[in-house]
């Protein structure tokens, strides 16, 4: 059962939503997915309006891009059962975030080296926002972003892999 | 109903899970990562106050009737059913305001996605990122990092 499932009314909104992001040059397999997503998740549904209400306030509208590729890549990532992974102790935490970002600098220098965030973002198909929000955070990236990134780039997995993923 | 609310000579209620989901794991790793909170004010306040869900949800722990620590989960004003807010103020050397979402199922409080409060901007997107996290819930669609 999904508790937030979009209602029909906002489904027929979500058609408006789509031809303004068209509009607005965000790329279309980006606004599919969005979209596909959204007829059924209302969350999804709440972000793409929030994204319409964000006007010209572009910093806000790349927040919104990044959260709804988050979004998209939680249901791409879920596990069909709950699935245990191992606790991490909080006094681990902060060593775990060294070594992520660690990783994450030298990722970097890749992306720059391939013309930078904008010019990768392009070739993997991962939103622009998404790709610096990865970049700059030191959150887990995903395993499923780093693939996209060695797909775009002709990278092996050596010069991809990460000793923290998700 | 919290061990604080057990009548005299009732065996007290069993403890629910809190469950740590993968949100929120990755959301503490990047807070503490910030500097958000410092390590005492996890030990001392955040932690502590976390695990009086063991107690249950609604808790009959005092704090929960303050709508400045505890309160549903809003989307605009429309509540977010299931769905609460656990809330900090003036945390960290930024005193900023924390908020953490959880999900109530069946005996189970499961933490979701932490994040600063940092204007309505921000708080309009993690509840819509929160429904996200709660349907995956609701499918059995999460990672579990462990419970408190």
């Amino acid at each position: 059962m999904i508790p937030f499932r979009t209602t029909p009314d906002q489904v027929l909104k979500l058609a408006t939503i789509v031809l303004e992001m068209e509009k607005a040059g965000v790329d279309r397999s980006f606004i599919y997915d969005a979209d596909e997503l959204a007829r059924k998740d209302q969350g999804v549904f709440d972000l793409m309006a929030l994204w319409v209400d964000a006007g010209s306030d572009q910093a806000e509208r790349d927040e919104i891009i990044a959260d709804i590729q988050e979004s998209i890549d939680d249901y791409a990532d879920a596990p069909p059962v709950p699935l245990k992974k191992p606790y991490i102790r909080y006094d681990q935490l902060e060593d775990v975030a060294q070594r992520v970002m660690a990783e994450k600098a030298k990722l970097r220098q890749i992306v720059d080296k391939h013309g930078g965030v904008s010019a990768v973002a392009q070739k993997s198909g991962i939103p622009q926002p998404s790709l610096s929000r990865m970049l700059n955070s030191p959150s887990v990236p995903r395993r499923s972003t780093l693939y996209k990134i060695a797909e775009a780039l002709d990278l092996s997995e050596t010069e991809i892999a990460m000793e923290w993923t998700r | 109903m919290s061990q604080a609310g057990t009548p005299p000579g009732s065996q007290p209620p069993t403890p629910w899970d809190v469950v740590i989901t993968e949100w929120a794991l990755s959301s503490y790793l990047a807070l503490k990562h910030q500097q958000v909170f410092t390590d005492q004010e996890y030990r001392t306040k955040l932690r502590p106050d976390v695990e009086l869900l063991r107690g249950g949800i609604p808790s009959l722990d005092p704090k929960f009737g303050n709508s400045k620590f505890w309160g549903p989960a809003k989307q605009g004003n429309v509540v977010v059913p299931d769905g609460y807010k656990m809330k900090w103020h003036q945390l960290g050397p930024g005193q900023i305001q924390l908020r953490l979402p959880v999900m109530s199922g069946s005996k189970m409080a499961f933490l979701c996605e932490a994040y600063v409060k940092a204007n309505a901007a921000t708080e309009a997107r993690k509840m819509a990122r929160f429904k996200t996290h709660m349907n995956l819930i609701s499918q059995g669609r999460y990672v579990y990092r462990g419970k408190l």
